[in-house]
């Protein structure tokens, strides 16, 4: 992707935190899979920068490449292009002790709290798990001590009735906080939550994202949350970053994203949303959803969006659409904008 | 209760579950009703009941695996004392239905024109091999799928291509009425949107009714003519999705609506609902809601609230205030 105007991790960290301090910078990051012969190109050049502390959403339909995304930054698929660069150490090919010290920092928070605890431990044996090797050497009580502050924390109280617990005893809300939990004992900068609550009753969602909320405010956890719903993504986000085909195509402050999308694909994606606000003001148009997402198996010329965009021109099919930026950090990927 | 308006209506519908604890109350006691050409919205958590209902109410379910009391019409024909052949003539031809996670509703090793041949078959006989694959080219064209699909098996097809195949399915017979049970849940928000505009749209054309379970709440209040809020196997809640958004009244209806951000406005910190919902084993004898809710009074874990009308809605709440007049039913 040589169409950036200068380096976009270095772009946005200039304009949102001065130092780069705790900051992850994902820098033009591409990731290809091979399925039955065929390379897929599932990250084609994703970049995106998480400040130190900051709630950043990352939006877009299944199949855009989030959660690959997710999992790169963990470093479970290792990048085939460009950097992963947090708290202004390179991790991209990092191994052995960094990758573990750069893993007990970042940490992730799965979709399914049915599927992400083992059914067979305790809670107690699944925080335990997740503590830094330096912490292994700590006596019960010490450790014990860790795992109350961690389940208070997540908001389950008292703690010691749920250490013998476990995850079939637990409802779907209490295992997520389990999970959250989890994430939390290695006391990490950066948590990564792909889909923390879809899988939560609604009544139950909001109570995890206050949790995050919170956590964040009282100590400065910083988070990519991965969503398809713009109006929670709203809700726990500072900023939205909405992606495309292994790309970020536009981002920018999340109330800017909503009232003031530029990128056609964006204003599609609310046009989409649930909003019974809207109710009566316009009937559903369905001339407008047309096409689904790109084959990423094949190779992509031009916009990604071409196949589906309303106001596709010429110069679209032909080159990508550089990055421009729209003021006030608000950056899209679109040859409309001028 | 005859009624030409009605498709669908059920009156003191309970649904019981036996299990090796005893009996699962899932449903209590519940009055709904879709009229013709209406889109009804059917709302509430998990574990409220809500596909319970509908799943006895269409005798899906049957003793002994449940045991069932009051009455479902559909059309002005009483479900539960039709015999077995009159049931299976009625299915697909008045009422057809869409399944929870209507993306594995297909069977994997037929091609779709064979499973709608089989639906058709099954419950009209008047269908030759030419009639009926003329019909499947019809349903098709109706729910804008490729005619080529109809020969591609379910792996072949996108997710939304089969949620459209499941509907154009449902759509076979002519039914007054399709039941669906989350038919976009496992959907995107862009093939959710063009899903639901499409029910919208064939209903507008067709003129069938629709009562569409979900636990998207806000996207009922979007699209829905008329919502019923479950909760604890009961009917909370139910009136125009308008008035419900505007000025819900029950604690859980105002409490569930609070549970959605909202996607423009001024955003302020929201509460979800804390505590879980009751054990439907032991259900208490008052309000279902009690335990969660703000607004306790002592009457509430004594009785359960009948549901009353008011103001162009019905509603099952000690807290309220007089009712415009007595209960309905």
């Amino acid at each position: 992707m040589s169409s950036y105007p200068k380096n976009a991790a270095t772009r946005a960290n200039e304009a949102l935190t001065t130092d780069a301090q705790g900051a992850l910078i994902i820098d033009r990051v591409h990731k290809r899979f091979i399925q039955s012969k065929k390379i897929s190109h599932v990250l084609r050049g994703a970049s995106l920068t998480i400040g130190k502390g900051e709630i950043v959403a990352l939006v877009g339909e299944s199949g855009s490449g989030k959660s690959t995304l997710a999992r790169t930054i963990m470093r479970l698929y290792a990048p085939d292009e460009g950097q992963l660069i947090f708290d202004g150490q390179d991790v991209t090919q990092a191994g052995g002790r960094v990758l573990r010290e750069y893993r007990e920092k970042v940490q992730m928070l799965f979709q399914d709290p049915f599927a992400s605890l083992n059914p067979a431990h305790s809670v107690r044996t699944i925080l335990q798990r997740s503590l830094p090797l330096s912490a292994r050497r700590m006596s019960q009580r010490d450790r014990d001590n860790l795992f109350y502050e961690a389940l208070m924390q997540v908001g389950l109280t008292p703690p010691e009735n749920f250490l013998q617990q476990f995850p079939h005893e637990l409802s779907g809300g209490q295992r997520q906080r389990i999970a959250l939990a989890r994430s939390l004992a290695g006391r990490p900068k950066l948590v990564l939550a792909d889909e923390p609550v879809s899988m939560l009753d609604v009544s139950l969602r909001l109570g995890v994202l206050n949790l995050m909320l919170s956590l964040n405010e009282q100590y400065g956890i910083g988070y990519l949350y991965i969503t398809h719903d713009l109006a929670s993504a709203r809700y726990v986000a500072t900023r939205i970053a909405v992606m495309y085909a292994g790309e970020i195509i536009e981002e920018g402050p999340s109330e800017t994203i909503v009232e003031n999308a530029l990128h056609p694909y964006t204003q599609l994606l609310i046009q989409a949303a649930p909003d019974p606000d809207r109710r009566g003001v316009g009937e559903l148009d369905a001339s407008v959803f047309t096409g689904e997402p790109p084959d990423l198996a094949v190779k992509i010329q031009g916009c990604p969006f071409q196949f589906r965009c309303p106001h596709v021109q010429s110069q679209c099919l032909e080159t990508p659409p550089p990055l421009k930026d729209a003021g006030n950090h608000h950056y899209v990927k679109c040859v409309l904008y001028k | 209760m005859p009624n030409e308006q009605i498709a669908f209506s059920a009156e003191h519908v309970s649904v019981s579950y036996p299990t090796s604890r005893g009996w699962v109350q899932a449903v209590r006691d519940v009055n709904l009703e879709v009229k013709k050409g209406e889109l009804v919205g059917l709302a509430g958590e998990s574990g409220s009941g809500k596909s319970t209902l509908v799943l006895a109410a269409t005798r899906v379910l049957k003793a002994p695996a449940v045991e069932v009391t009051g009455q479902v019409h559909v059309a002005s024909q009483e479900i539960f004392t039709l015999s077995d052949k009159k049931l299976r003539e009625i299915r697909w031809n008045t009422f057809s239905f869409v399944t929870q996670s209507a993306m594995n509703a297909l069977n994997p090793v037929m091609r779709i024109r064979a499973q709608m041949h089989d639906a058709m078959r099954a419950h009209d006989p008047k269908y030759n091999k030419i009639t009926a694959d003329k019909r499947c080219e019809e349903v098709f064209r109706i729910v804008e799928v490729p005619m080529t699909r109809l020969d591609a098996y379910p792996h072949q097809l996108s997710g939304g291509q089969k949620q459209r195949a499941v509907i154009a399915l449902a759509l076979l017979l002519k039914p007054e009425l399709i039941i669906m049970d989350e038919p976009t849940t496992a959907l995107d928000v862009v093939a959710q949107r063009e899903i639901i505009a499409l029910i919208r749209r064939l209903q507008r054309e067709l003129g069938f009714a629709v009562l569409l379970i979900t636990h998207d709440l806000s996207l009922l209040l979007e699209v829905a003519d008329s919502v019923v809020v479950m909760y604890g196997g009961r009917v909370m809640e139910s009136g125009a999705s308008d008035i419900l958004f505007h000025d819900a009244k029950h604690p859980y209806s105002k409490a569930l609506i609070q549970s959605f951000p909202p996607l423009h406005g001024p955003m302020t910190r929201q509460e979800g609902i804390p505590g879980t919902p009751p054990d439907m084993l032991n259900p208490p004898t008052g309000c279902p809601f009690a335990d969660r809710c703000q607004h306790t009074i002592a009457v509430c874990r004594e009785s359960m609230p009948p549901l009353l009308h008011y103001d162009r809605r019905l509603i099952a709440c000690h807290v309220q205030g007089t009712p415009a007049k007595e209960a309905r039913i």
